[in-house]
């Protein structure tokens, strides 16, 4: 559909709805009452009429009723629920504070800590988690970390312990569409993923979507987790922050003009290093972070943000070895309500990701990495109490550098080396609607148009048969070919080009207040690829964009869900199945260099990809316990079929486990308040363990032993589990003024489980003798944290 | 370079907190496969007229014995149809000697196996490979800047694309080790070979060994050296994958046979630790 058709769409919607009886319009924003912060996905119930809206991701609600009296039901994750009751007589502009539950735990129970289930709403294969139940479950070395807690929901699994990224529904990790207030995060992980590049106190909220994915998300196959940063203090200055073993924060918030605008502004660092120096050791290794965010509201109509990240990853061994790495962001965003019912955003973002790396044992200095330009115009059109609509359009601009060598002074052996550097323009429309049909039925519906556009200016290589791989029948391996020529392509000549109609669609039907059933089916495109044959992404994996060859990965995904409430909403139970398809997924041949290869086409086969599962998530929403059990039965397979019938493809061109398949995978997480000053959290995880190939022979050749191998990823790793609990002590909980201070202390993994991270297969370089090792990253590892605020 | 950039890393982070331990993992072991190492090696200044094949078979990945193979009629035909016979002159041992090999450089060969009623054969070309020039030491290498590092210097020939083999014997280590690269990064340059170890002392000798190999030999070196690491399984591994070389049974062809068939001029250099 074109953009013109959308808007006429629009337009004949509008002007179809116009004709109805006498409304109107109440609107306006939900912040905490403390601090002012909006409040992003706040439910607004009008008891009278039945309907409901929630806030938007700049607290912004609409809602246009009859004249009349109406009571409103504002309820919020972690708040206690408001009533209020207005008359309208006209357009409202109403505006509410809610108060968070822990600020009077002493007085009431916590009643209204509403975690259920959206029972009517079709939304689907979505998992919100607030930031205060992050911080209350147990970490590695007391590390609140993001990423780390979402491992914990159904669907959502990693390659391995202390390994970067994470996999939703069998997806792979370079499928996630990580954004940190609308703008791209391309490696989410310090340390190769011992820890996530988001700090936990200058975040909002964030949401997990793993299904039914809105058409306003799109890029990536198989999940959106959308992170907002927190705006700051508009009523006062306020500083917050921790002391751990291996990071200290510190963030610093207050208002600009009070009332009108707010800063914030959080710091982390590890410091371990700056032992190191004090022993005199040279080596270094640690990393930073460093988030913004400005707000100021011009008017009623009118808001400003400005929010930034940069964080770097740095390790040194001696002078031989220098390696940082990185993402830093940049996004200006416009809030502008046109009416009432018409809210907008338009947003300037910039995102990058940095890899350099000197080895000075060779010789030689690399970079590469990734810059993305972005502008994105946003509407949400509140049209009626049964409509809402969303539409929009963005482009992306990227300009990829794969990497260029040069040699670090005149005596090293290596020349200067550089990749083509790769550009693309990504630009899209989509309009989703929102729709209830009777009280019963609910659905949304939307439409997503991406394009791609590979520019150049490059050479393009060109091959016989248009085969950048060949088989070598005689080997019985696959061969990169070599190019019969190339075609030059100036500045901003189309390489290649796609584009792509990605419909969306998600209902649900509720039998009554308790019980529904929902169903949901997204096609999704992506055109950028993560060059990497490992489990797991490293730093210094690629993104490359598709091309001629490298064809964009499309997936069809269908999911059903069973969704209740019981004992009054005390607890509840979804219950999701999924099956999903992926098309154009990349696949490596034997031996493929992938660092440096200016033609990586040459190295890749296309192939497929699914997986399926049954997704059971059971909560206790209410008491001093509380917490859930999450169990997930999966598989997840990739096939490289051969083209030809002689060419064997991959591993035989079977369906293979994935390195990150994970057929049963449990997790209890659990919440105790045992009084005002001591909370306590526990983590239980059980999984499969990772798929992997052992040798199922050996042999000698010039002096050595070589293993031999049968299929890919037919064994698995020992069973993974492991126990972590944490207390949270408060000294003064009622304080409410100055210094508020708690120490966090826990154990990770408190039965000291030696979980294989890997099991490798070696000579003996002693003995000469074969023999399996096995590597267990962490035993127990107790911790203490200090965190503060004043 | 991602491997060694990425394994490097990861180690040095994981030594602080992790731990490895030797652990019995039970195996299945797949039928017996025929392995033929013809690995036939011109050392510079020597006539190269004695050389050796072997053949072995796979075996379970735990097994001391390397099981022999005796009987086959071995022959390597050279570019101008003269035939080479290699003889099993130790009855049992798997090893076919000759002794009046002639070697040329540039030269096509072709190997043929005849055992079990099946033919394998195979053709190369003998690589030529440029001279040690120099050496040079330091004693500052490593993480704690106090490891001894050696390195070999030759001239790589900028008007072709080469691909070199390496392989370093000491007293401490009783495997050789092996490393295999190309020149794409030093086309033309003075290009150099390394060998360090943490437990490398003065008067220790090197025995250093650079062999001229072809590209398609090249290849399979990389994947095999990389499935005879120690980093099988670990997360930064693609999944490994038997690597098939360039010998090929002419009369069945799934019943395929391990190993390669190689000629290489050598140049060795002996190198006593300062």
């Amino acid at each position: 559909m074109t953009k013109k058709n959308a808007l006429n769409f629009i337009i004949l919607l509008t002007s179809f709805f116009a004709f109805c009886q006498e409304k109107y319009t109440i609107s306006g924003t939900v912040t905490d009452n403390k601090n002012k912060e909006t409040l992003i996905g706040v439910s607004i119930y009008f008891v009278e009429t039945k309907a409901s809206t929630t806030t938007n991701e700049y607290g912004f609600y609409s809602m246009t009723l009859p004249e009349g009296k109406h009571t409103l039901l504002i309820s919020n994750l972690g708040y206690q629920t408001t009533e209020q009751e207005i008359s309208l007589t006209q357009n409202l502009k109403s505006n509410f504070s809610l108060v968070e539950n822990f600020q009077q735990l002493d007085e009431v129970v916590i009643t209204d800590n509403k975690k259920r289930a959206d029972i009517r709403k079709a939304e689907m294969s979505v998992n919100k988690l607030s930031i205060q139940t992050v911080k209350q479950m147990p970490v590695i070395l007391g590390e609140v970390d993001i990423l780390k807690s979402i491992l914990n929901l159904p669907g959502v699994t990693n390659a391995g312990e202390g390994q970067s990224g994470f996999n939703v529904r069998g997806g792979s990790a370079d499928q996630n569409l990580v954004l940190l207030d609308e703008a791209t995060i391309y490696n989410s992980s310090h340390l190769f993923g011992f820890f996530s590049v988001f700090n936990a106190d200058a975040i909002k909220d964030l949401k997990l979507f793993k299904g039914g994915i809105p058409a306003r998300y799109g890029g990536r196959l198989s999940s959106v987790l959308d992170i907002y940063q927190k705006e700051g203090n508009k009523n006062g200055f306020h500083m917050n922050g921790g002391i751990g073993l291996i990071t200290s924060r510190l963030l610093a918030e207050g208002p600009i003009k009070k009332g009108k605008g707010s800063f914030l502004i959080a710091g982390r660092g590890s410091y371990a290093h700056l032992f190191l120096k004090l022993a005199n050791n040279p080596n270094s290794a640690y990393f930073y972070d460093l988030n913004t965010k400005l707000s100021y509201d011009l008017n009623e109509k009118n808001n400003l943000y400005l929010s930034g990240y940069f964080g770097r990853d740095v390790f040194k061994i001696n002078n031989s070895f220098d390696n940082t790495y990185g993402n830093s962001i940049l996004n200006l965003r416009w809030n502008h309500l046109f009416s009432e019912k018409l809210f907008s955003n338009l947003s300037a973002i910039y995102s990058d990701y940095y890899y350099g790396l000197k080895l000075d044992f060779i010789g030689f200095i690399w970079d590469s990495g990734i810059k993305n330009y972005n502008l994105k115009y946003d509407f949400k059109y509140y049209l009626s109490d049964k409509i809402k609509l969303n539409y929009g359009l963005n482009a992306q601009y990227y300009d990829f550098n794969p990497g260029q060598i040069k040699p670090i002074d005149a005596s090293s052996s290596i020349n200067n080396f550089e990749l083509d550097k790769k550009f693309a323009l990504e630009p899209a429309i989509y309009v989703d609607v929102e729709q209830k049909i009777g009280n019963d039925f609910s659905i949304n519906y939307g439409l997503r148009y991406s394009m791609f556009y590979r520019l150049g200016q490059q050479n393009i290589n060109t091959y016989a048969n248009n085969q950048p791989v060949v088989w070598n029948d005689f080997f019985k391996i696959y061969e990169k070919a070599t190019p019969t020529g190339s075609n030059y392509f100036g500045t901003n000549d189309i390489i290649a080009s796609f584009n792509n109609l990605e419909p969306r669609v998600a209902m649900s039907y509720s039998f009554n207040d308790n019980q529904s059933v929902k169903a949901s089916y997204n096609r999704m495109a992506q055109y950028l690829h993560l060059i990497s044959n490992t489990q797991s992404p490293t730093p210094l994996d690629i993104w490359t964009p598709s091309d001629n060859f490298l064809k964009p990965q499309m997936l069809d995904q269908f999911a059903i869900g069973y969704f209740q409430n019981f004992s009054d909403d005390k607890y509840t139970l979804e219950v999701e199945s999924f099956y999903k398809k992926i098309k154009n997924r990349l696949d490596y041949i034997d031996g493929a260099d992938l660092i440096a290869n200016n033609a990586v086409e040459q190295v890749v086969l296309v192939g497929n990809a699914r997986a399926y599962g049954l997704e059971i998530l059971f909560r206790k929403n209410e008491g001093k316990l509380s917490g859930w059990v999450s169990y997930t039965l999966s598989r997840t397979e990739q096939q490289t079929p051969g083209r030809t019938a002689e060419e064997s493809g991959i591993n035989n061109g079977n369906w293979y486990k994935t390195g990150f398949d994970k057929t049963h995978n449990l997790s209890i997480v659990g919440t105790y308040e045992l009084n005002k000053k001591w909370k306590f959290g526990s983590i239980f995880t059980l999984q499969t363990g990772q798929p992997v190939t052992f040798p199922n022979g050996k042999y000698q050749y010039q002096g050595i032993f070589i293993p031999s191998f049968g299929l890919r990823n037919e064994n698995n790793l020992p069973l993974y589990h492991h126990l972590d609990i944490s207390a949270t002590y408060t000294p003064k909980p009622s304080k409410n003024k100055g210094w508020q201070g708690e120490w966090v202390f826990s154990i990770y993994n408190l039965y000291g489980r030696q979980n294989a991270a890997s099991i490798t297969f070696r000579q003996n370089v002693d003995t000469g003798t074969n023999e399996a090792l096995r590597l267990s990253i962490f035993g127990v590892v107790p911790s203490v944290s200090y965190n503060f605020k004043f | 370079m991602k491997k060694i950039a990425t394994i490097f890393l990861f180690t040095v982070l994981l030594s602080l907190i992790s731990c490895e331990e030797v652990i019995n993992v039970d195996l299945d072991t797949a039928p017996a496969k025929l392995v033929i190492d013809a690995s036939i090696d011109w050392e510079k200044g020597t006539p190269g007229t004695t050389q050796i094949i072997k053949l072995t078979t796979t075996t379970g990945y735990y097994s001391n014995v390397v099981p022999s193979v005796s009987g086959a009629t071995i022959f390597i035909t050279s570019g101008s149809d003269v035939v080479f016979n290699f003889n099993e002159e130790v009855p049992n041992s798997g090893l076919y000697l000759c002794t009046t090999f002639a070697p040329i450089i540039g030269e096509t060969y072709t190997l043929t196996v005849i055992h079990a009623g099946e033919t394998y054969t195979a053709s190369e070309k003998m690589i030529p490979v440029p001279t040690i020039i120099n050496t040079s030491q330091r004693d500052d290498a490593g993480f704690g800047l106090n490891e001894i590092e050696v390195k070999f210097f030759f001239q790589d020939d900028g008007q072709e694309n080469n691909s070199y083999l390496t392989k370093s014997t000491t007293p401490i280590n009783v495997l050789p080790e092996y490393f295999a690269f190309d020149d794409r990064y030093a086309q033309g340059n003075e290009m150099f070979g390394l060998y360090t170890n943490k437990d490398l002392k003065p008067g220790d000798a090197i025995e250093f060994c650079l062999y001229g190999i072809s590209k398609q030999y090249f290849n399979y070196m990389r994947i095999l050296l990389a499935n005879a690491g120690t980093s099988n399984g670990s997360p930064f591994q693609t999944p490994p994958a038997t690597v098939r070389g360039n010998i090929i049974n002419q009369t069945n062809e799934s019943n395929y046979c391990l190993g390669y068939f190689r000629l290489s001029e050598v140049d060795k250099f002996q190198y006593i630790v300062q």
